[in-house]
């Protein structure tokens, strides 16, 4: 079941209220919720529902299995190295599966071996990588002695909600198992907001994300060479919007939907094209995915504990890595070599001034410290359409006024900044998109060959301006805008939001457009 | 599940949000209480300090909730419910002609005449009160207008292009396997008599057509990339997707095509059908024809003969692309007796050709998602849904879409070099 659909509509205006009503009773609300979860999850092919259940029940299993040797480091270490063995060979059988089976067969056929291993008749399931990926966090934060093992049916709930079952965020168990002990407060619901991210993300994932595939994005990566220079770069600027649109549209919709049932998800995009660095370009792209690569991946791959070159390496790993989980192509490849060099290069660049200044510690970003706020400190920075204050952060220190030549050539310093990070970006997502390398090279080629305008459309262009620019909206805009809403009588807010959804159903594609993010 | 305490830091709250509205003055406090529990990790205190580098912390204290800013508009529970049931009615009313179409697109069963019972007063309604309209007027502007739809496709007076003898055409990749898991029986038939075509040229390229439901879709992409050096062949494609021969209420294709066809003037029309075909239908008196059934096998074979003749109209070449061995079991068995029809059809027709595409993309009569390529690495040629041709799968079987009409409209010799300047 997917979120923009007759059928999902159908299926929460049940679910809300149900859920709302069995709430006081703790046992029962929580079996109700993963009876639905799995009705939803049912609702794209019921047969996968028990790989949904063998993953809660297995990775329970390994949990406590882990638990329960406390004492004993080496089975410790067995029981969470199987967890994770089980855990991405089911998430590694459904995705390559296919793949290693006919390379396999062609090896044999090479060796002059006449044997095709079977291959299997395996369909991706939706979300797995978004629930075998929240399992392995869960599993190794009790290997970690982060958290103790849930109880079965709290475990149940937590991985199965189904907000957040195929498209994320990825929720830790931390994050969310506590909020299962303290009852949702039936008087305090945070509809505006809820009704505003599910609005908001219903118009990015249909219309935006939708206009600007139609119309540019899968012309040009089909046939590069039937387009201009000019509408080669609109093109990619294009796909950089719909990317974000089609996936912060779906969790805008998946944080909107748990929020009404009482739940809060961590923020998963903030104004990512507004990033500075592609450290920063991290902390705002796909947060929960980042933040589970830096803490499963790049920590467990040893971090920056074993000196420069092993941060570097272990950067380019990681994202390289990240890049091979969307599919075993090369172009994933390069996309991720490309954020990890990326990332390495600044990381040196920070190194090398601190060194100059004389200053060691200026290179290890000091901005990340507990309790410290991680996104951008600098003044004016924009904000997203919502969530930039941070529980627990400290307030901005008042600093001694700079003279205006200085402000002036830091604010330009971060203007260029911003434009060769959003290009930096781009040019990943270019390979990422392109079916081959020779097709990502291709638009390149066109872009820098500076053909002229073939067949530009306005509308395209006036969408991607304006996506852009609503990045650089600030948050206090947005929630003044989203106050006048609240302010609102009940009449009125229904209105407007009706209004909503005959906009996406006048404007967005027959059928259903599937989430760019599914086939990971 | 308990998280385990710490005592260096001081305890956080995990969930935050208020038991009341906050005032405008007093948005901050509604971001404090209620659990408060301590996210420390004793003993990792040491190995994430060291290893934040270079994501933000890896403290819980800094998670970014999707809700921190505060604002107005917490309101009950039971609020948000009537807000959301109020706009999910009022919604249904003023798109009341979208429920109706997704109720009809559903297969024929319980499922869809309970959504038609549903959906069928509450357009009524919409109508007699002009609720609908809004909507209309948006989709009208910005040109997405519904297509043509009818119950048991429309009556076209269409001439039928049949003669008694045929077109067949094999790829250009010799079969090294069996080919007899299409289901055919008929044995290889010759070309018939027919006047030759003109020569296009790169200032009057030949004008082809793609249609189809979405088996079409990478197909069209891989014969785009194809021709790109190839200035002699101009390429329109238009597919859509949840549509083919067996549901003319979701896509009455042969109207649709009778109606746009003459617009693009075309040579050659591409047609890919049957993806999701494997239905019943309905008749035009209203009565379900099962699938499988030698009524339904009746019922297919006329709509097929249909949207042939209406493609075939003005002496276009027709090229009928049959359906691969795919990897679901029923649409796998299906398909075979869909492609039967299509071949029987395509053979009574002189300017229809039936494009065998199995010696490609299944050589030995079986599914493959994988195939080498010339130089023997691995490529994807099928979606992983084990239906859909992928783009590099289009560009593979590209070839074989422009070797079943080469020898006809003369493109199988390069093009004559451009006369010298005086």
């Amino acid at each position: 079941m997917l979120f923009p659909t007759i059928r999902f509509a159908i299926f929460y205006c049940l679910v809300l209220p149900a859920s709302w009503l069995t709430m006081p009773r703790a046992l029962r609300w929580r079996l109700f919720m993963v009876a639905a979860s799995f009705v939803f999850y049912a609702g794209w092919d019921w047969r996968y529902t028990f790989l949904l259940a063998g993953s809660i029940v297995g990775n329970q299993v390994f949990a406590i299995g882990i638990h329960r040797r406390a004492h004993d480091e080496g089975a410790r270490r067995s029981w969470t190295i199987a967890a994770v063995a089980a855990n991405l060979g089911v998430l590694g059988w459904y995705k390559y599966a296919g793949f290693l089976s006919e390379s396999a067969g062609g090896l044999f056929s090479d060796l002059g071996i006449g044997w095709q291993p079977p291959i299997p008749d395996v369909v991706l399931p939706v979300g797995i990588s978004f629930f075998t990926f929240q399992a392995l966090s869960y599993v190794l934060d009790v290997s970690r002695r982060k958290i103790h093992p849930a109880p079965l049916l709290d475990f149940a709930v937590y991985l199965s909600f189904f907000p957040h079952l195929v498209a994320g965020p990825i929720v830790r168990a931390a994050e969310f198992l506590p909020q299962l002990h303290g009852r949702r407060d039936p008087r305090s619901v945070q509809t505006s907001l809820g009704l505003w991210l599910i609005a908001g993300g219903l118009v990015k994932k249909v219309v935006v994300a939708t206009y600007l595939a139609d119309r540019i994005v899968d012309p040009l990566f089909a046939v590069p060479a039937e387009h201009g220079g000019v509408e080669a770069l609109v093109g990619v600027y294009a796909y950089a919007i719909q990317i974000y649109a089609d996936f912060s549209g779906y969790t805008d919709m998946a944080i909107g939907l748990a929020l009404l049932l009482g739940f809060r998800f961590p923020q998963n995009f903030d104004a990512p094209y507004t990033a500075v660095s592609l450290q920063d370009f991290w902390r705002r792209w796909h947060m929960t995915l980042s933040r589970w690569l830096r803490d499963y991946l790049y920590i467990g791959l040893g971090g920056n504990r074993g000196g420069r070159r092993r941060t570097y390496r272990n950067l380019m790993l990681t994202m390289v890595l990240g890049g091979l989980w969307h599919g075993a192509a090369w172009t994933f490849v390069v996309w991720g070599a490309l954020h990890g060099g990326g990332l390495a290069v600044e990381r040196w660049f920070g190194e090398r001034r601190a060194r100059r200044r004389g200053d060691p510690a200026s290179g290890e970003a000091p901005d990340l410290a507990p309790g410290a706020p991680v996104t951008d400190p600098a003044p004016a920075a924009p904000g997203p359409g919502y969530g930039t204050v941070l529980v627990g952060a400290p307030p901005r220190a008042a600093t001694t006024p700079a003279p205006a030549a200085v402000v002036h050539d830091v604010r330009r310093g971060r203007w260029l900044r911003r434009l060769a990070t959003f290009h930096l970006v781009c040019l990943g997502w270019v390979f990422f998109r392109a079916e081959s390398i020779d097709d990502a090279l291709e638009v390149l080629g066109r872009i820098a060959g500076g053909q002229s305008i073939t067949a530009l459309n306005p509308v395209v262009v006036l969408v991607v301006v304006a996506m852009l620019a609503s990045q650089f909206v600030s948050s206090g805009t947005v929630s003044r805008v989203r106050d006048i809403y609240s302010s609102w009588s009940l009449p009125a807010q229904v209105a407007a939001l009706a209004a909503v959804v005959v906009v996406v159903d006048a404007l967005g594609p027959e059928g259903i457009v599937p989430f760019i993010y599914f086939q990971f | 599940m308990t998280i385990i305490d710490g005592p260096q830091r001081a305890p956080r709250p995990l969930v935050a949000p208020s038991r009341r509205a906050p005032a405008p003055g007093e948005q901050s406090a509604a971001a404090e209480t209620i659990d408060t529990v301590d996210t420390a990790e004793p003993f990792e205190t040491d190995y994430t300090d060291d290893t934040v580098e270079p994501f933000e912390s890896v403290d819980l204290d800094t998670i970014r909730w999707a809700d921190d800013e505060p604002a107005l508009g917490f309101t009950s529970a039971g609020r948000a419910i009537g807000t959301i049931l109020a706009a999910f009615a009022l919604a249904s009313l003023l798109c009341a002609d979208s429920l109706v179409l997704a109720a009809e697109r559903q297969p024929f069963g319980t499922t869809r005449d309970v959504a038609l019972a549903v959906a069928r007063p509450l357009r009524s309604a919409s109508h007699a009160v002009g609720l609908h309209l809004p909507r209309l007027w948006l989709a009208e502007l910005t040109g997405n207008a519904e297509l043509p739809t009818s119950s048991a496709g429309e009556d076209l007076d269409v001439p039928s292009a049949t003669v008694a003898t045929a077109t067949t055409v094999e790829p250009t990749k010799p079969a090294p396997g069996p080919t007899a898991t299409t289901g055919t029986t008929l044995p290889p038939t010759t070309t018939t008599t027919l006047p030759p075509r003109r020569t296009p040229t790169a200032e009057d390229p030949l004008r082809v057509v793609m249609f189809g439901d979405s088996l079409m879709g990478h197909m069209a992409l891989g014969f785009q990339r194809h021709v790109t050096s190839e200035p002699r062949v101009h390429v329109y494609t238009e597919y859509h997707v949840g549509t083919g021969l067996a549901r003319p209420d979701v896509l009455d294709w042969p109207a649709y095509l009778n109606q746009i066809l003459p617009g693009f003037n075309p040579e050659v029309v591409y047609l890919a059908f049957g993806g999701n075909d494997d239905q019943d239908m309905q008749a035009a008196d209203g009565s379900r024809i099962p699938y499988g059934t030698p009524e339904w096998h009746t019922e297919y074979t006329r709509r097929v003969a249909l949207v042939m003749d209406v493609a075939a109209q003005n002496d276009r070449t027709v090229v009928w692309i049959n359906i691969p061995a795919v990897n679901r079991e029923r649409l796998n068995q299906a398909k075979d007796v869909m492609n039967a029809i299509a071949r029987e059809q395509a053979a009574l027709r002189p300017r229809v050709v039936y494009l065998d595409l199995y010696a490609v993309l299944s050589p030995d009569g079986v599914f493959h998602e994988y195939l080498p390529a010339p130089d023997g690495t691995p490529i994807r040629v099928r979606e992983g849904d084990g239906v859909h041709v992928s783009i590099p799968g289009g560009e593979l079987v590209a070839p074989s879409l422009l070797a079943a009409i080469a020898t006809e409209w003369n493109l199988v010799a390069p093009p004559a070099p451009a006369p010298a300047p005086p």
